[in-house]
């Protein structure tokens, strides 16, 4: 019959207009009532159409999910885990990375950055900088609202922009970050058990500032954040910034 | 529709009374054309004297089933360590044989010093004539007998041949840059300004007195970025369409002669954008054939999982927007395409950590293992797809709109299509069924049971078949891979790659020092050159490669497979209606980014 092809077709699209509603019945609380913030795309997928309704709505990142890089200093002392070695300046594919290694009184170069610079502007998030540091100092962020009115003070971060606590990383890379942390106790202990002729004020030495941080006790538990957590914990490191970049103006 | 199911490969075994190779074949026949043979990690390359090459292609042709040119490409020996020859600049040819999936390649010395010249095989094999141009542009070399020996991917008045050892990278004045500085822009925003551009000049083919030129795109929203194509129109009809293509070239070859074999991978990613995976795996496969290194199975799994994942989503975009293309027919669709792609993206982001430029199949391996809650994710896109693709099915397949506009639109028969160099499903719904996936498996794809869906029609409702049955077929590697998904390490163990483990980095000097010189310098693979191609979902997508012994590609060529089959376009769209062009485009699945590379 003429016609029958477009009347077939025109079924999938009512089914699928109907699906779309019915789908959202079946999920509490409703999508269109308003009634959530962030999607897990991991559930099972959506009948129907499905449009995320940003900013309103947002996807839940996956953990790997990776965009501007991030420099990572320790929660407790402050300390950057970044030594200014310049590896992930040197295998950076578009080379936005410049960092300048900072001296000490003396003039003598001392194993941290002075100034780090990264040009979002010409970054590709490709994550060789992250893979290839030996410090397990520059990691892959996950924010992705970047956005800015001026293209060139704005998009080059600086140190400051780019320094995150490790509390932060953990918050959004749990597995990754436990399984870093089980590398370093185990590698730790094993130090600390090999030399016994050394004497015993090393392992003192190191309070392993890491351990008395929000990090999971057992490698496989991990931490699951709410969002106003994490943004808690980015505006304490915000101010934390503010109140650093303060004092060294006085 | 016809399912082929023969994997076409027949493994050479070296028996006492085994038949003469092909280049043994050639050497008998033409002893004055072949000067010399050599073979690298299963590569025979023959050098060829230029007098000799048209007889030599021409019989590989005719004679010996060499039928399809897979790649044309050239190189500038001037920096080569150890180089001694008297020619600074070669062609090389790579011929496949579509019915047993073998290749030769052939390589000629061109004489003529800093201005060279070889002859031109446009004769033979139509599709040579953009790769030729390409060659010319990039890199200086005249073919002798080129029909149109323009620039095709940059500006005519561009100053030098860029992938010429003695040009740099980078610093050369663009014709075309402007900075916010030029007067043009002091009063923007606030009038409208007259571009100072040259007038467009009609290619010197067509018959502007007799016929009126239209010019679609480089920004039109059918031709899928920014392509031009310049159509020649008698009344409704097209007489010719001449793409003009290089709006989005960027180099890509130049750079990856510069830096190292590894970070090349991330700009893959951005050349067909929407395969990266296909990429990654094409490029990751070209370095490892160059350094001879062996894929644990679980990677090569991984691998084949993540290519074909890739191919749905690749063929979902394609469905979505053509259909789109085909004016009225079903807006709904591109959503619903969308929809199970962003299942495939998630897949991707879950693995990655990125959607589209995803960098995962890397030279070595897969980046890192996949996270527990892979396999349970794609085993619901095997859930869920077989339906899908029904419903897309109910929607078009007899929707007689779609029929009109898709029927013997944009026909190409085998015979031009070998000829013209196009490959994937424009070659398979032709009625060839050549994939590279059975003709030369790599990755582990003779393990898996698939057929190759063919179609004799060759026109665009027979692509869109065909494109549709490869999706299901696709789902079945898919389902199977994951049931036997291997466990066990996802990196290589060669050392020539691989990073020493951390515990040995404690206990060996040795172990310290290669670590470094791996990270700091990376791997060094032997001189030689390789040629590796892969089935992307648009056809042929090779890397060649030539590597002078040090850690940065010497030369790194990319074919392109939307490159070679945008060639088709004038032959597809002749003596069709104007609408019908937005369809011929379409139906070839470009992506520019692939094009201009």
């Amino acid at each position: 019959m003429f016609g029958s092809g477009v009347l077939k077709g025109l079924s999938v699209t009512l089914k699928e207009f109907v699906a779309t509603y019915i789908d959202d019945l079946k999920r509490i609380p409703s999508r269109y009532a308003g009634g959530r913030q962030l999607l897990d795309q991991t559930e099972t997928p959506p009948e129907g159409l499905f449009t995320v309704q940003y900013p309103e709505e947002r996807r839940k990142l996956a953990e790997r999910f990776r965009y501007i890089p991030m420099l990572i200093y320790e929660a407790e002392t402050g300390e950057d885990r970044c030594t200014a070695c310049g590896i992930c300046a040197k295998v950076c594919p578009p080379q936005c990375i410049w960092i300048v290694r900072d001296r000490d009184e003396k003039g003598k170069p001392i194993t941290r950055p002075a100034e780090f610079y990264i040009d979002t502007t010409i970054c590709m998030n490709c994550g060789l900088c992250a893979e290839f540091c030996p410090f397990d100092a520059i990691k892959m962020n996950h924010d992705y609202e970047i956005a800015a009115y001026d293209r060139m003070p704005d998009l080059i971060f600086d140190l400051n922009e780019l320094r995150v606590p490790t509390t932060y990383y953990a918050s959004i890379r749990p597995t990754e970050w436990a399984e870093e942390e089980a590398a370093r106790k185990e590698k730790e202990a094993e130090k600390a058990a090999r030399p016994a002729a050394r004497p015993a004020e090393k392992p003192a030495a190191k309070p392993t500032p890491i351990a008395l941080t929000a990090a999971p006790a057992e490698p496989a538990a991990p931490v699951k954040r709410s969002p106003e957590e994490i943004e808690r914990l980015k505006a304490e490191a915000a101010a934390r910034r503010a109140a650093k970049a303060g004092g060294e103006q006085k | 529709m016809t399912l082929v199911n023969d994997s076409t490969t027949v493994p050479a075994e070296p028996t006492a009374a085994r038949p003469p190779t092909v280049g043994e074949q050639l050497a008998a026949r033409f002893p004055n054309a072949i000067l010399g043979a050599s073979t690298f990690r299963g590569d025979t390359t023959l050098t060829v004297a230029p007098t000799g090459l048209t007889d030599v292609a021409r019989a590989l042709r005719d004679e010996l089933g060499f039928d399809h040119l897979s790649n044309l490409s050239s190189t500038d020996w001037s920096r080569y360590r150890g180089y001694a020859g008297k020619e600074r600049f070669s062609t090389i040819y790579h011929f496949t044989s579509t019915r047993t999936g073998e290749r030769i390649g052939l390589k000629v010395f061109a004489p003529g010093g800093d201005s060279p010249a070889v002859p031109s095989l446009a004769a033979l094999w139509a599709g040579a004539n953009w790769p030729e141009r390409e060659v010319y542009d990039l890199m200086g070399i005249k073919f002798d007998g080129h029909p149109d020996l323009r620039r095709i991917l940059l500006p005519n008045n561009w100053p030098n041949h860029p992938l010429r050892k003695d040009i740099p990278r980078g610093g050369e004045t663009v014709p075309f840059s402007m900075i916010w500085e030029d007067e043009e822009f002091q009063s923007f925003g606030k009038q409208i300004v007259e571009a100072k551009s040259v007038q467009p000049v009609p290619p010197k083919q067509a018959d502007a007195n007799k016929h009126m030129i239209l010019n679609m795109g480089p920004q039109h929203p059918s031709t899928h970025g920014v392509l031009r194509v310049v159509a020649e129109l008698d009344g409704e009809t097209v007489v010719a369409a001449y793409p003009d293509i290089g709006y989005l070239h960027s180099g890509f070859e130049k750079q990856g002669e510069t830096i190292r074999y590894k970070d090349f991978l991330p700009y893959t990613d951005r050349m067909d954008y929407v395969s990266a995976m296909s990429n990654n795996l094409g490029y990751s496969l070209a370095v490892e054939k160059l350094m001879g290194v062996e894929i644990p199975p679980r990677a090569q799994v991984i691998r084949v999982i993540c290519a074909e994942l890739q191919r749905l989503a690749s063929h979902l975009v394609w469905l979505g927007t053509h259909i789109m293309d085909a004016a009225g027919v079903s807006h709904a669709l591109l959503m619903y395409t969308f929809r199970e792609r962003e299942q495939l993206s998630d897949i991707f982001e879950l693995i990655s950590g990125a959607r589209l430029t995803i960098s995962y199949i890397r030279p070595g391996g897969v980046w890192k293992d996949v996270p527990p809650s892979f396999v349970e994710r794609v085993q619901d896109v095997l859930k869920a797809f077989p339906a899908r693709i029904d419903e897309y099915e109910r929607m078009i397949t007899e929707n007689p709109v779609w029929l009109g506009r898709a029927r013997g639109v944009g026909k190409l028969t085998a015979e031009q299509c070998l000829s013209l160099g196009v490959t994937g499903p424009l070659l398979r719904a032709s009625g060839v069924p050549f994939d590279y996936r059975k003709a030369r498996p790599y990755s582990g794809y003779e393990n898996y049971d698939f057929k190759v869906p063919v179609m004799t029609e060759g026109d665009t409702y027979a692509r869109y078949l065909v494109r549709l049955e490869e999706m299901r077929q696709s789902l079945r590697i898919i389902d199977q891979a994951l049931k036997n998904l291997p466990d066990g390490p996802v990196w290589t163990a060669d050392r020539k790659m691989a990073l020493p483990p951390r515990q040995e980095l404690d206990t060996s000097m040795e172990a310290l020092i290669h670590h470094f010189k791996l990270m700091t310098e990376g791997f060094v693979p032997p001189m030689g050159e390789v040629y590796h191609s892969v089935e992307n979902p648009r056809g042929e997508l090779g890397f060649y490669l030539v590597s002078d012994g040090t850690a940065v590609p010497y030369r790194l060529h990319v074919r392109a497979p939307s490159f070679h089959n945008l060639q088709a376009t004038d032959t597809m769209a002749r003596g069709s209606l104007i609408a019908d062009l937005v369809l011929v485009i379409g139906t070839i699945d470009i992506v520019l980014g692939d094009v201009d590379r």
